[in-house]
C-alpha cells in the first residue's frame, strides 16, 4: 500500500535469505521425498547419498535436498541433479557410490542409472527429455524439484510470497477478484465452479464474519494430487489462502486435511507455524491492516467429508452429513456465515495468477477451461504418476504420450476420470479434449484429477463394481437414493458377475442410476451412479455378454471363467499342483496335472505360478467347460 | 421477515403463505399432499427421504419441499408423471430394506390362514406381529403412490435387535433411517442419546460406542416411539390389537407436579394396553416421561386390579362387601372420642377426595387433622415470608419464564423433577437463552447448561453471595430497593476469598456467572425443595432473594409434587396441621393418645394404633395391616382435580366404560358419613371455586426489600461454620429428589425398569474416588448416618464431585422420613464395606 509496507517483505527476505547461495549456481541433488518417495526408500537413499558425499569431501560443493514429489511416482526413489537436470530413477543405496563418483565427482552421466525406455532401449539422461515430462506444462509441479517443503527460505527464494507482496502494495480486494475472474480459473475440486465468481459472491454477502476453507479431504481412490501439493509446496496454498481471505474479507481460514495424510499434516503445520512467526499470518500481516489466521483441521477420513457442506459440518464438530443446497456456503456456510471453500489446487493456483497475470494464465486451455490441471495418472499405462497438463489436451495425448500408452502387447480399453463420481470413457473417445464440459458430455467428470487407465485385461463390470462398492461403503447414509441405490446397484452387478443376471437388470440399473442422479441430496449421491451409467452407455456389449453368453470377455469375473491346462505347453513340472490352496489339481504319475473344476475356486494362484516361459495354464470361459452354467438366462 | 405474507404458485394455483414457511408446510395448509417420511411437524428438517422433492421453476435440481422456504413469486410443481416416477423409484429403494410384504399383501384384509405365521421373510412380520398395528406411515406412502410391488428382493440387513433395555426396543431391520428419532432425541429432548452410527449402507441408528440405552444415559422419555414412522422403535409388551377395539381415556398423571394429561388405551376386556401423551402431533413428543408413560402403566397393571374392601376379623384379613366395610369402619370409629382419632391426608389423592375427608373430620369434631408433607417446602417458605415481611409467588409461571433471557436453576433439576417445564426451557434455549445451574449434585439439566456450578453441598448461600458480590462490583447501576446499604455492609464483612473457598467454586466460574447474569437480562431463578433441606436454609433463601432483587429478576419456586400447591386457605379453613415427619404421631400412638387412625393414602408408619383404616388405591404393605382397607379408585379410574406446579387445576374425567368395583374417594366418605348421619356433598366444585377465589384475594404482596444477612432467625454470622470430612470414607451427603413414589408404592419395587434407571438404593459416588477406596460398581455397602445404618449399593456417577455422595431416597423403608427431610444436621455420612 505504500513504501513502508513493501519494505516489510524486503526485510523478511533480507533477514532470511542473506548468506544463502543463489539457487541457480548450486550443484543440487534433489531427492523426491514425499509420501510415495519415502515409501520406496527415499530417505535411505538420501542418507547414503550424504554419506558418500562426505566420503569424497564434497559437502561444500554439493547440496542434497529432500523435496516433495517429483511426479514420476512409478520410478521412486528418484533424484534430479542440477544444474543439468539429470534424472536418475529407481535408485537404491547400492547405486549411490556410482552416482556420486561418476556424476558428482567426475561430471559424467551414468547411462546405467539414467532412465531408459524398456522397449526401445533409448536413454533419456535429463528430466526434460523424458516422454513422461515432455508434454506436461508444470506450472505448479516444476517448483517441486527444487523446493524444500519445510523451508520458508526456500519458498521465498523461488518467488514465494511475491504475489502477496503485490497484493499488499495497493491492490483492492475487488481488483484481485477481477483478476481471478478474468483468468478463467475454475474450481479444481471437481465441479469447476468459476473461482472468481465464488469469491465475488462471498465478498458481496453481508455478514459480520466470513470464512475461507481449503478442502484437502482428497478421497478418490487412486488420486493424490492434493497430497502431492500439500507435501511439496504447503506455502503456496497458504499464500493463496491469505490472498483469498483478503479478497473476500475473511479473517479466519481452515485447512481441512484427512488424517491419512500424516506428512501433509506435518508439513502444513510446520508451514503455518513459520508463517505465523514471520508475520505472514496473524494480526496485521506484514504491517498491513489485514489480519488473518489459518487453522488446520484433521478429517477422520470419510469420503463424504470432501463434499463442501459435509466438510463444513465436520469442522463444526458434527457428523459429516451434507445438507441441502441452496443455501450455498457462500451465503450460509461455516457456522452459518458466508464461506468460500476451494480445493488445494485452486488455492495453489492463486499466487501464480496474481504473479503472472490473468492474461498469462488464460493463454492456455480451452474456451471455458483455462490453465493447467494436475492429474494422477495411474492404472494400466506404461508411465504413471502426478502429471500437470494444459487443459484442452486430448485424452489421447495424456494417455499415449505422457503415460506412454499401453503396456506391451495390451490394448487400452478406457479411462476413468473423476474417481467414483466419474465415468469410464472408452478409447474410441480419446480424441476428446480435457475440459469440464466435454468430459461431462461424455458421461464423466473432470473431478479432482484422478485418471485411471484400464486395458483389455480389466473387466468393465469388475471395474465399476469396485467404484460402486466404494460409493456404497462411503455414502454418508443420510438420503435414501444414494444409501440404498448404491447398495442395490452393487447387488445387481454382483449378480451379473456371477452369471445370474438378466437383461432387465440393466434397465433396473439405469433406473436406479436415474433415481440417484435426480433424487440424491448431495453431489456425491448425484454422481455415484456415473460409473454404471457410463458403462451402460459405452460398454453395453461387455455387460450383455455377462448376461446373455455368461462370458466375461476380460476373463476376470471368477464365476464365469475357469482354468485349464494346455497339455501341449505343459512340462508337468508340478508347480501348479503345489500352489493350489484347495487341492483341486491332481497329477498321476507320469501324466499331466488335471484341474478338478468342481473343487476349483478359480483363485488364479496356479495361473500365476506357471512359469511364463511355459504359460501352460489358460483362462477360458467357464461355459465352454460347464454348459449347465446360466441355463436359466435369456 | 416473519409475519409478512408471500404469494407463490403451487401447481398453477396462486396461494399465500407466511414468510419463513417451507413449501411443504404451505402445500399442506392448502390441502395439497406431498408425501414425506423424514419430515415431521415440530422437528428440524433433514431432507433425507427425498419423497417430497418438487420442481421449482428456475432451480437446476429438484428441491425437497420440507427444506425449501417459500419465496415471493416462486412457482412450484408438486406432482407430475416424472415426479411421481421418481418418488416411486425412491420409495422402492426405501422399501427394499424394510420387510414390505405386509404393504402389498393381497389378502391383507381377509387372510385367516397365514395371519398368525410368526415369520414372514425372516421377520416377525406382516399382519399380526407388527407393533405398528396398521399405523405404518410406509403404508400411507405406498397407497399414495399406488405401489403394488417392487423390483427388489427383500434383503434382511441382519442387524441385531436392542433387547437389553427396559420399556422399549429397537429393531434396526425395520428402520428406514429417516432420522426423526435422532432429531427428537437431541434437538427437542436435549438428550443426545440416539445418533447415526457407521456409514454407507451400514448406517444405522445407535448410541455412543453402541452402548445400551441405559448405559448411554437415556432417560426413556419415549419420544422416539412417538416419532418413528415404522415399528423400528416399539414399546415393550405392547402387542398388536388384532383389529380389536380400543377404548381411550385421558387422565392427569399424579406422579409429579407437571400434571401431564395422559391417554390410556384400554382393551375391551378392560386391560390396560398402553399409556401415551393425550396430546397429538408435536405436543406429544414435547411432553411425557418414563414415570407416567411406562411406570404408571406397569404399576396399574401390577397393582391396580385389587378391588375388594377388606376387614380384619380375628387377626385374618377377609374380603367383604362395601356395606360391611363401611359399617365396620363406622362402628369402630364410634367407639373413640374425637380427640383419640387422627385423620392423616396424603398429597396424591384427588382434591375432591381430600375435601370430603376433611369435611368428614371437621363435622365429627376431630382436631387431629394432619397433612403429611415430607420436606415441608412451602411451610418453610411461609415461615420465611412471615419472618422477613416478603412474599414469594407460589406457582411457576411458564408464560413469565419464557420472557427470561437467562435461566438459573438452584438446587432444582427440571429435567428430573419437572420435565414439562424443562421442555419449555429447552425451547427457550434453542432460541438462544442462557442456562446456569447451581447444584452440588448430579443435575441432569446441568449437562446442557452454559455454566454448571458445582458448589460444595450446603454451600449454596456462599456461592450465591459470591456471585452477588461480583455483580455489585461489576454493575454500574444503583439499586433503589430498601436495605441496599445494609446489605453492602453485611457483604463487606465477608471476603470474596472466604466465600469462594467455602463454596468450592473457582473464581473464574463466579466471575463468568456474574457476567452472564449482567449481560443477559431479564433473569429468572428457579429453586427447588433441596435448597431448603439444609440446616442453613434461611441463609440460602436470603442470598437468593437478594441476588434476584439486585438483578430485578423473577424468582420461582419449583414444587415438584402434585397437589403441592393445594391452596393454603383450604388448609386453614379446616385447621389442617402440616407434618413433615411422623415422629410425633408415632409417639402419640405409642402413648395411646391416639387410638384410631384413618389414613387417606399410605404412610411409612412404624406404629400401629388400636384401630386403623386405610383408604388407598393399592393394598400396600401398611394397607395389609389395616383393620379396614377401603380401595379407592386409582388415578386412571377416578375423576377429579389435581393442582399442578403452576397452581392450576387439572381435571380427570370419569372412566365410564369399565367398572372396577372400586369407589371414588369422596363416594367412600359420603357412604361413611351416612353412618354418622352426615350428608356430605357430591359436588365439590363450588367449595373449591370459593376457596380458590378467596385465596387469591387474601394473598397480598410483600415488601421488596433486601434482606440483611445478619439478623432474622437468630443468625449472627453471615455464614455458618461447617463440618469437614475427616477421612476418605466420610462423604458430604446430597439428598436428591425422587418422585418414583405413588400411593404408598415405591415404584422401583414394582416397575422392573425403574430399578435399572433410578434405583433408590444407589449410593452415587465419584468413580475415581470410589475406586481408590477399593469400591466397585454395584458393591453393597453400609452407610452410617446420624439416623442409623442404611444398606446401599455403590453406583458410579462420572459427574459426582469428589467428597460427596448422593442418594435419591424414596419414602418408606429402608429410608426414614428424616433422611428424606434431611433432618440430619451434620450432612456427613460414613461408608463401610
Amino acid at each position: 500500500m505504500n513504501q513502508k509496507k513493501l519494505s516489510t517483505f524486503q526485510q523478511l527476505r533480507r533477514s532470511l535469505l542473506s548468506g544463502r547461495e543463489p539457487l541457480k549456481t548450486q550443484r543440487l541433488v534433489s531427492v523426491s521425498a514425499a509420501s510415495c518417495g519415502r515409501a520406496s526408500g527415499a530417505l535411505a537413499v538420501a542418507s547414503a547419498l550424504m554419506e558418500e558425499i562426505k566420503k569424497y569431501k564434497l559437502e561444500d560443493s554439493v547440496k542434497v535436498i529432500l523435496t516433495g514429489c517429483h511426479g514420476f511416482c512409478q520410478f521412486e526413489p528418484n533424484v534430479v541433479i542440477f544444474p543439468e537436470r539429470i534424472f536418475y530413477p529407481n535408485l537404491s543405496q547400492d547405486k549411490i557410490p556410482l552416482l556420486v563418483e561418476k556424476t558428482l565427482l567426475q561430471g559424467q552421466i551414468v547411462s546405467e542409472l539414467a532412465f531408459s525406455d524398456g522397449q526401445e532401449g533409448k536413454i533419456y539422461p535429463t528430466i526434460d527429455e523424458l516422454p513422461f515430462y515432455r508434454k506436461q506444462v508444470r506450472w505448479l509441479l516444476d517448483s517441486h524439484l527444487t523446493l524444500e517443503p519445510d523451508s520458508l527460505e526456500s519458498y521465498l527464494e523461488q518467488e514465494g510470497f511475491e504475489a502477496l507482496e503485490r497484493v499488499f502494495s495497493g491492490m483492492a480486494p475487488e481488483e484481485i477478484i477481477k483478476i481471478i475472474m478474468s483468468s478463467g480459473l475454475r474450481g479444481r475440486g471437481g465441479a469447476g465452479f468459476p473461482t472468481g465468481l465464488k469469491w465475488q459472491m462471498a465478498r458481496g454477502a453481508k455478514s459480520d464474519r466470513k470464512y475461507i476453507i481449503c478442502n484437502g479431504d482428497e478421497g478418490d481412490p487412486g488420486a493424490y494430487m492434493d497430497r502431492g501439493l500439500l507435501e511439496s509446496n504447503p506455502f503456496s496454498v497458504i499464500e493463496g489462502m491469505i490472498i483469498g481471505g483478503y479478497a473476500v474479507g475473511a479473517e479466519k481460514g481452515f485447512i481441512y486435511i484427512r488424517e491419512e495424510y500424516p506428512l501433509a499434516i506435518e508439513r502444513v503445520e510446520n508451514a503455518l507455524e513459520k508463517a505465523r512467526v514471520s508475520g505472514l499470518l496473524g494480526e496485521n500481516i506484514m504491517g498491513s491492516r489485514f489480519s488473518f489466521e489459518l487453522e488446520l483441521v484433521r478429517g477422520a477420513g470419510a469420503f463424504v467429508s470432501g463434499e463442501e457442506t459435509a466438510l463444513i459440518a465436520s469442522i463444526e464438530g458434527r457428523r459429516a452429513f451434507p445438507r441441502q443446497r441452496p443455501p450455498f456456503p457462500v451465503v450460509s456456510g461455516l457456522w452459518g456465515k458466508p464461506t468460500v471453500i476451494n480445493n488445494v489446487e485452486t488455492w495453489a493456483n492463486v499466487p501464480l495468477i496474481i504473479r503472472k497475470g490473468a492474461l498469462w494464465f488464460s493463454r492456455i486451455g480451452t474456451a471455458k477451461s483455462k490453465g493447467t490441471k494436475i492429474f494422477s495418472l495411474v492404472g494400466q499405462v506404461r508411465y504413471t504418476g502426478l502429471v500437470e497438463v494444459p487443459l484442452g489436451l486430448t485424452l489421447k495425448e495424456v494417455i499415449e504420450e505422457v503415460g506412454g500408452g499401453p503396456e506391451p502387447g495390451k490394448k487400452i480399453k478406457a479411462v476413468q476420470t473423476g474417481g467414483p463420481s466419474g465415468g469410464c470413457i472408452p478409447a474410441s473417445l480419446f480424441s476428446l479434449p480435457l475440459d469440464y464440459e466435454t468430459l461431462q458430455d461424455a458421461g464423466s467428470i473432470m473431478g479432482s484429477g484422478g485418471m485411471i487407465v484400464i486395458d483389455d485385461d480389466t473387466c468393465i463390470l469388475d471395474f465399476i463394481l469396485y467404484f460402486l462398492r466404494f460409493a456404497r461403503d462411503e455414502s454418508c447414509g443420510q438420503c435414501s437414493p444414494c444409501r440404498v441405490g448404491t447398495r442395490q446397484m452393487v447387488r445387481i452387478l454382483e449378480k451379473i458377475a456371477r452369471g445370474e443376471g438378466r437383461l432387465s437388470d440393466l434397465e433396473l440399473l439405469e433406473k436406479i442410476g436415474w433415481t440417484m442422479k435426480e433424487g440424491s441430496l448431495c453431489g456425491l449421491g448425484r454422481t455415484a451412479a456415473n460409473p454404471v451409467l457410463s458403462a451402460l452407455r459405452h460398454f453395453q456389449n461387455e455387460l450383455e455378454s455377462h448376461i446373455l453368453r455368461k462370458e466375461c470377455p476380460a476373463k476376470v469375473c471368477r464365476e464365469l471363467i475357469c482354468y485349464e491346462i494346455d497339455k501341449e505347453r505343459c512340462t508337468a513340472c508340478g508347480l501348479c499342483l503345489q500352489s493350489c490352496p484347495v487341492g483341486a489339481i491332481s497329477q498321476e504319475a507320469g501324466g499331466y496335472p488335471f484341474i478338478n473344476q468342481a473343487l476349483c475356486t478359480r483363485c488364479g494362484v496356479c495361473y500365476s505360478s506357471c512359469p511364463p516361459e511355459f504359460s501352460a495354464i489358460a483362462k477360458v470361459n467357464r461355459r465352454q467347460v460347464d454348459p449347465s452354467l446360466g441355463k436359466e438366462g435369456e | 421477515m416473519s409475519g409478512s405474507v408471500v404469494k407463490l404458485k403451487i401447481n398453477q394455483q396462486v396461494v399465500e403463505a407466511q414468510a419463513g414457511m417451507t413449501v411443504l408446510e404451505c402445500a399442506r395448509t392448502h390441502g395439497i399432499f406431498i408425501p414425506s417420511l423424514c419430515n415431521l411437524e415440530g422437528l428440524p428438517t433433514f431432507a433425507s427421504c427425498r419423497l417430497c422433492l418438487v420442481e421449482i421453476k428456475g432451480r437446476p435440481h429438484r428441491s425437497p419441499a420440507c427444506q425449501t422456504e417459500v419465496e415471493e413469486g416462486m412457482e412450484v410443481i408438486t406432482t407430475s408423471p416424472e415426479l411421481e416416477k421418481l418418488r416411486r423409484s425412491i420409495f422402492e429403494l426405501i422399501l427394499s430394506e424394510h420387510p414390505y410384504f405386509c404393504l402389498f399383501c393381497q389378502e391383507k384384509g381377509s387372510c385367516e390362514e397365514l395371519k398368525v405365521t410368526m415369520v414372514k421373510a425372516l421377520e416377525p412380520g406382516g399382519c399380526l406381529f407388527c407393533p405398528k398395528d396398521g399405523n405404518c406411515e410406509l403404508q400411507q406412502v405406498a397407497d399414495y403412490l399406488r405401489l403394488k410391488s417392487i423390483p427388489y428382493e427383500f434383503e434382511d440387513r441382519g442387524l441385531s435387535l436392542w433387547q437389553s433395555d427396559p420399556f422399549l426396543k429397537h429393531n434396526p431391520n425395520l428402520c428406514i433411517l429417516c432420522g426423526r428419532c435422532v432429531r427428537v432425541c437431541s434437538e427437542i429432548r436435549g438428550e443426545g442419546v440416539l445418533s447415526f452410527i457407521r456409514r454407507g449402507s451400514r448406517t444405522a441408528i445407535g448410541t455412543f460406542m453402541e452402548r445400551s440405552l441405559r448405559e448411554a444415559d437415556c432417560s426413556f422419555c419415549g419420544a422416539c416411539l412417538d416419532v418413528c414412522p415404522t415399528a423400528a422403535f416399539s414399546e415393550r409388551g405392547v402387542v398388536s390389537i388384532q383389529g380389536k377395539k380400543i377404548y381411550e381415556k385421558s387422565f392427569i398423571c399424579p406422579l409429579c407436579g407437571c400434571g401431564c394429561e395422559l391417554k390410556a388405551e384400554i382393551l375391551e376386556d378392560g386391560s390396560l394396553r398402553r399409556i401415551t401423551s393425550a396430546a397429538a402431533g408435536q405436543e406429544a413428543f414435547n411432553s411425557g416421561c418414563y414415570r407416567g408413560r411406562f411406570g404408571l402403566k406397569e404399576l396399574l397393571v401390577e397393582k391396580g386390579a385389587d378391588s375388594q374392601p377388606a376387614v380384619k376379623k380375628d387377626g385374618q384379613v377377609q374380603a367383604v362387601s362395601w356395606s360391611e366395610a363401611i359399617a365396620s369402619s363406622a362402628g369402630s370409629l364410634k367407639k373413640y372420642k374425637p380427640e383419640e382419632i387422627a385423620l392423616v391426608l396424603g398429597w396424591q389423592n384427588s382434591v375432591e377426595s381430600q375435601l370430603a375427608f376433611l369435611e368428614f373430620g371437621q363435622i365429627l369434631g376431630i382436631k387431629n387433622l394432619f397433612y403429611f408433607y415430607p420436606g415441608a417446602f412451602l411451610e418453610k417458605i411461609a415461615f420465611f415470608e412471615k419472618e422477613n415481611g416478603i412474599k414469594l409467588d407460589r406457582g411457576l409461571k411458564l408464560q413469565e419464564l419464557s420472557q427470561a433471557k437467562t435461566l438459573v436453576l438452584v438446587d432444582s433439576d427440571l429435567k428430573a423433577e419437572a420435565l414439562t417445564v424443562w421442555l419449555e426451557v429447552r425451547k427457550k434455549l434453542r432460541r438462544g437463552a442462557g442456562l446456569i445451574v447451581l447444584d452440588p449434585g448430579l443435575n441432569r439439566s446441568g449437562l446442557t447448561a452454559d455454566l454448571s456450578l458445582r458448589c460444595e453441598p450446603g454451600k449454596e448461600s456462599q456461592a450465591l453471595l459470591a456471585i452477588l458480590k461480583q455483580i455489585i462490583k461489576k454493575a454500574t447501576s444503583l439499586s433503589f430497593y430498601h436495605g441496599y446499604d445494609r446489605l453492602l455492609d453485611d457483604l463487606g464483612k465477608i471476603s470474596e476469598e472466604q466465600l469462594t473457598q467455602e463454596c468450592g467454586l473457582k473464581n473464574q466460574e463466579i466471575e463468568r456467572a456474574a457476567q452472564v447474569l449482567l449481560e443477559n437480562q431479564p433473569v429468572a431463578f428457579i429453586f427447588g425443595e433441596r435448597l431448603l433441606r439444609q440446616p442453613g436454609w434461611q441463609q440460602n433463601l436470603k442470598a437468593l432473594w437478594n441476588l434476584d432483587l439486585r438483578l430485578e429478576g423473577r424468582l420461582f419456586l419449583l414444587t415438584s409434587r402434585i397437589n403441592e400447591l393445594l391452596p393454603e386457605n383450604l388448609k386453614t379453613h379446616y385447621g389442617l396441621k402440616i407434618i413433615s415427619s411422623l415422629d410425633q404421631l408415632e409417639k402419640d400412638i405409642r402413648e395411646s393418645k391416639i387410638k384410631a387412625l384413618y389414613l387417606l393414602g399410605d404412610l411409612p408408619l412404624n406404629e400401629s394404633p388400636e384401630f386403623l383404616i386405610i383408604q388407598n388405591q393399592f393394598p400396600t404393605q401398611v394397607g395389609k395391616e389395616a383393620d379396614v382397607f377401603l380401595p379407592e379408585a386409582n388415578c386412571l379410574e377416578q375423576s377429579g382435580s389435581l393442582f399442578d406446579l403452576e397452581g392450576k387445576i387439572r381435571i380427570s374425567r370419569p372412566l365410564e366404560k369399565f367398572s372396577s368395583g372400586k369407589l371414588e374417594g369422596q363416594e367412600i366418605l359420603k357412604r361413611l358419613g351416612e353412618q354418622f348421619g352426615i350428608n356430605l356433598r357430591a359436588d365439590w366444585s363450588e367449595i373449591l371455586f370459593k376457596v380458590l377465589s378467596e385465596g387469591a384475594k387474601e394473598r397480598g404482596s410483600g415488601e421488596m426489600n433486601y434482606l440483611p444477612l445478619t439478623s432474622g432467625a437468630a443468625e449472627k454470622a453471615p455464614i455458618k461454620e461447617t463440618v469437614k470430612r475427616k477421612d476418605p470414607w466420610e462423604f458430604n451427603l446430597i439428598v436428591g429428589q425422587n418422585l418414583d413414589f405413588y400411593a404408598g408404592v415405591n415404584m422401583a419395587e414394582v416397575v422392573s425398569g425403574f430399578k435399572l434407571i433410578n434405583n433408590p438404593h444407589w449410593l452415587w459416588l465419584n468413580p475415581r474416588e470410589a475406586s481408590e477406596l477399593g469400591l466397585k460398581k454395584g458393591q453393597k455397602v453400609i452407610v452410617e448416618t446420624e439416623l442409623g445404618e442404611l444398606p446401599l449399593e455403590v453406583k458410579f456417577g462420572p459427574g459426582m464431585k469428589p467428597g460427596t455422595a448422593l442418594v435419591n431416597p424414596i419414602l418408606g423403608e429402608p429410608f426414614k422420613v428424616q433422611l428424606y427431610n434431611l433432618g440430619i444436621t451434620k450432612g456427613i455420612i460414613r461408608v463401610k464395606k
